[in-house]
């Protein structure tokens, strides 16, 4: 095998050039299995953590520092919205050494790239994507945001070395994203479940209800009671139509809904059917082309959606995120001026005497001194002030009136 | 006889926010603000109506952060202090405007609001305002959903999938523990929903979520009846999605209720406006202006002119946007259900610190609204989820959309240029916490190795702080933006030496107790279990796993 990875006969087909690229990583990837199974198994002493006291430097961290990753290349793969994702990977140093390794030597003619898979609605095994790009990365970048043409559709990202000959060897693959759709389903079957059998969700009155009990409900398998146990008939009149579990499986598995539209419109009928309904009868398989050709399904549907029929992509469109617009930071002013008056009254008599402003008590400090203030708009504000001794026998009276005027 | 539901969600969250190594933390106010201005007026309002006998249904969260922080004796202790010094500042006030005819009434109302306040969290409630929420749902009035441990953004968590079951299962445990009962609803973290999540939802019990309006729009095969009932995921958990017309209503600032001219302006603050010197002993400590809480000001218009706010004014705009919320929403039933085989339900969530902290009027809205609605018209019912489930057990199934309630819908929000860069961390530091909850999960059983099961738990309380969907979220827009980078980096580190420790088989004990100490969320629970497969995962069965082993040992 390694003698046949440095002879590529050009018009050998792009696979080919793949798989060389590939069985180095599945190598490393075996070695590394290898060496993970002899170093996980030894027998971990039953507790190995002891205590130390004031641990020396080289573990200190400095709180606000961050830790890198690089010692293992990898990728991860995150949906931003229907078109967008974000990718970001580190990149190890032994990886690339391997790389160089293979290339004899040194990386002339290489560059960094990711290869993007759209791998929608396949099992993806390296080789059968719908289609895949290149986006040529710096050595040093290390996270990107990407376009995409399609929404609903499921990709994985590689990082590796392009070299100019056209091969590639990928270090990492990511895992798998679905990006969300960006419109309503173009399906309209209508599935029901019936969960009545189900114990009901628990009624909030009475104090007394159970705490901490095992898990309730479904036990773990999901129960797709879509057949016909229901009687139908009184939800609706139209005709329903329930898919298998295999079918509900592929909603999971992500499969894309979309791809079978575009099927609809390729692939023969008959070959469509065996490879997509199997399990269902002709009569039923019958149901769902006349479903998808009732005009009125949609036009009884439009009228449904309501106030929620403008916003066609990604809701809340206008609505800012919750609160954030509230906490915007304060609005910019330019150039501003404002004026406000207080007025400081102040004043002192003995310490032990009572000062009453109008029929209200004056607290006085330690020294018999006071100091009032009061906001003072426009207009005129009377300050009668009465002082009486302690024994109540001598009392003074000061009235002083302000006049605030503004223009 | 009503013709359909209305359901109305309040989701009550904050970060985790506790510094106890500094006597005051500018950030710890988001919790004492929302407490005065928010959670005590909802109190004081459904306590109301209990009273008046009104037959009323709120659907709430109350996030495992917030509850952990309401329960948390030094912050409950440091509320105190708080409103004991609101207290002082607004009888100041009262003295001050005492010839201010225009002000001196709102000071007396804001000295009014304070006392109140403190009388019904230190006296009634001995200062745990979980119980008070408790009470209202053993009432059966308010039903309290569940929500992750630490609000994490599960769209983008789920990547590693233990990630976001823990953050579920912790949450849920959490709720038991807290409530003394089994959650039925949950409210995913911003409403993040991916096909798949509903999983977790399902294996923890949960009969029902909701997601944003694109989620139920866009599911597929296409909704039968748009948001207006709830669809089953696959695995048998009921998806309710968000009506966009009456959010739209109260959430925006512009064409919103809470624009209106005769609210209270929240923008200016005594604390920026009165004299340096005075104002002083209120504001930071540092000396730099803060808002207080009392703002004299209403909207008014578009423009810096101000005019004072006038409280009867106000009131009776509230009522009126009362009844045209309910007045829009009849009509809105009305219509819908001439097009549905079943009652309509619109869910209305909103964030419940919009109502009081924003929107001043906002509880007083809710008051009306509860009211009118009970009394004034027959269209419309108010109820819960689980209301509607038990009505309606039989429902489309489709798979929601992947979607979340922020703009534009989906991840932008929480992955953009200022905070992507957390998930590189936050992703391994996952990876990196499984690693060690297999690798020591031998340890950290009871009694076995305390240092070790502590560490290990520990770890995990960090990871989950990470994770919470604040940081990102106060990074993008941009204010207080140091402490969310702050606080990411902080846990990733404490989460990191520990990782370290760990794997060189040393760990620092003093260090460790410290940290347990200030990042004490959760800390009577194992959070490393959730992260093995090896633990047994449920509460008790812990305990009965390693006492038969124990008597084992003894046999032998």
């Amino acid at each position: 095998m390694g003698a046949k990875k440095t002879k590529i006969k050009k018009r050998e087909p792009i696979e080919r050039v793949y798989r060389n690229g590939r069985e180095a990583i599945v190598r490393v990837v075996r070695k590394k299995a290898k060496a993970k199974a002899v170093v996980s198994t030894p027998v971990i002493p039953p507790c190995a953590i002891q205590e130390y006291k004031r641990g020396p430097a080289r573990i200190a961290l400095n709180e606000y520092e961050l830790p890198s990753y690089d010692t293992a290349t990898k990728i991860t793969l995150i949906a931003k919205d229907p078109f967008w994702l974000y990718a970001y990977w580190d990149i190890a140093e032994s990886s690339i050494e391997d790389v160089k390794r293979q290339l004899g030597g040194n990386l002339d003619g290489t560059k960094f790239i990711v290869r993007m898979y759209d791998v929608t609605y396949k099992n993806f095994n390296g080789f059968n994507a719908n289609h895949w790009f290149d986006i040529e990365m710096g050595r040093h970048s290390s996270n990107w945001y990407i376009s995409l043409w399609n929404d609903n559709a499921s990709y994985c990202g590689e990082i590796g070395i392009l070299h100019n000959s056209g091969r590639f060897f990928p270090m990492a693959r990511s895992n798998f994203v679905h990006t969300p759709r960006a419109n309503s389903s173009n399906r309209f079957e209508e599935i029901w479940m019936d969960l009545s059998h189900e114990e009901p969700p628990q009624a909030p009155q009475g104090p007394d209800a159970k705490a901490g009990g095992a898990r309730a409900g479904t036990g773990g398998s999901v129960q797709y009671d879509t057949a016909g146990r229901v009687n139908y008939a009184s939800v609706s009149r139209k005709k329903k139509i329930y898919l298998n579990i295999a079918d509900l499986k592929n909603y999971y598995g992500r499969l894309s809904p979309l791809l079978r539209e575009i099927m609809f419109s390729r692939v023969s009928r008959k070959r469509l059917y065996r490879y997509l309904y199997s399990a269902m009868s002709k009569a039923e398989w019958h149901d769902i082309l006349y479903f998808r050709r009732l005009h009125g399904a949609k036009f009884g549907r439009r009228t449904m959606l309501g106030a929620s029929e403008f916003m066609s992509a990604g809701a809340s469109e206008n609505l800012g995120q919750g609160a954030s617009e509230f906490v915007q930071p304060g609005k910019k002013r330019k150039f501003f001026f404002e004026i406000g008056a207080e007025l400081i009254v102040y004043g002192r008599t003995e310490p032990d005497a009572e000062v009453r402003l109008g029929d209200k008590k004056v607290e006085l400090k330690s020294d018999g001194t006071f100091s009032m203030r009061f906001s003072l708009p426009d207009g005129k504000i009377g300050l009668p002030f009465i002082a009486a001794s302690n024994d109540k026998i001598e009392t003074r009276k000061i009235s002083t009136t302000v006049n605030r005027k503004t223009e | 006889m009503h013709k359909g539901y209305l359901c109305l969600v309040l989701h009550a969250h904050l970060p985790f926010v506790r510094h106890p190594e500094e006597e005051q933390f500018l950030e710890e106010n988001w919790l004492y603000e929302a407490i005065t201005e928010t959670y005590i007026p909802l109190i004081q309002i459904f306590e109301k109506l209990v009273e008046d006998h009104v037959d009323f249904r709120v659907t709430m969260s109350l996030t495992p952060t917030l509850a952990s922080m309401l329960q948390d004796k030094l912050l409950q202790d440091r509320y105190i202090r708080h409103i004991n010094k609101l207290i002082e500042l607004a009888d100041k006030e009262v003295q001050r405007t005492g010839y201010d005819p225009k002000f001196h009434g709102l000071a007396l109302m804001y000295y009014r609001k304070f006392i109140e306040a403190k009388e019904v969290f230190a006296d009634k409630y001995k200062k745990d305002l979980v119980s008070a929420f408790k009470k209202f749902q053993d009432l059966g009035h308010v039903e309290i959903l569940a929500s992750c441990a630490t609000h994490g953004f599960l769209p983008i968590l789920g990547i590693n999938p233990s990630d976001a079951e823990a953050q579920v299962r912790v949450g849920v445990d959490h709720y038991r523990k807290t409530f003394g009962r089994d959650p039925v609803g949950f409210w995913l973290p911003e409403c993040g929903y991916y096909p798949g999540v509903d999983n977790f939802l399902a294996e923890a019990g949960i009969k029902y979520f909701f997601v944003d309006s694109h989620g139920i729009i866009n599911a597929d095969p296409a909704p039968k009846y748009s948001v207006y009932a709830p669809l089953y995921c696959p695995s048998g958990v009921a998806a309710f999605g968000r009506d966009w017309e009456s959010s739209k209503q109260v959430w925006s600032s512009k064409e919103g209720y809470p624009g209106d001219t005769d609210y209270r302006e929240y923008y200016r603050d005594i604390g920026y406006e009165l004299e340096y010197d005075y104002i002083k002993p209120y504001i930071h400590p540092i000396g730099f202006r803060i808002n207080t809480g009392l703002k004299y000001w209403r909207i008014t218009g578009n423009t810096d002119h101000k005019e004072p706010y006038v409280p009867e004014w106000a009131k009776e705009k509230a009522a009126q946007h009362a009844g045209n919320f309910m007045f829009n929403r009849e009509k809105q039933i009305e219509h819908i259900a001439y097009h549905m085989d079943r009652k309509p339900m619109i869910i209305s969530p909103y964030d419940a610190e919009l109502f009081g902290h924003w929107w001043f009027e906002g509880p007083m809205w809710i008051d009306f609204l509860i009211r009118k609605i009970a009394y004034d018209q027959k269209t419309v019912k108010l109820a819960t989820p689980s209301d509607y489930l038990r009505e309606y057990p039989v429902n489309q199934m489709a798979v929601p959309s992947p979607s979340t309630w922020g703009y534009k819908g989906y991840n932008e929000v929480w992955l953009e240029g200022s905070n992507d860069w957390i998930y590189r961390h936050l992703h391994a530091a996952g990876d990196r916490m499984k690693e060690l909850a297999e690798k020591f999960s031998n340890c950290a059983e009871k009694g076995k190795n305390d240092l070790a099961r502590r560490a290990l738990n520990q770890a995990a309380r960090e990871l989950l702080l990470a994770q919470a969907s604040d940081w990102p979220f106060i990074m993008k827009t941009g204010t207080m933006v140091e402490y969310a980078q702050k606080r990411v980096k902080l846990h990733i580190n404490r989460f990191t030496r520990i990782y370290r420790d760990m794997m060189n088989g040393l760990v620092d004990k003093e260090w460790l107790m410290d940290v347990e100490s200030k990042d004490n969320i959760f800390s009577d629970m194992d959070c490393a279990k959730y992260y093995s497969s090896r633990l047994p995962a449920q509460g008790g069965s812990l305990e009965q796993y390693s006492s038969s082993k124990a008597e084992g040992r003894v046999e032998k």
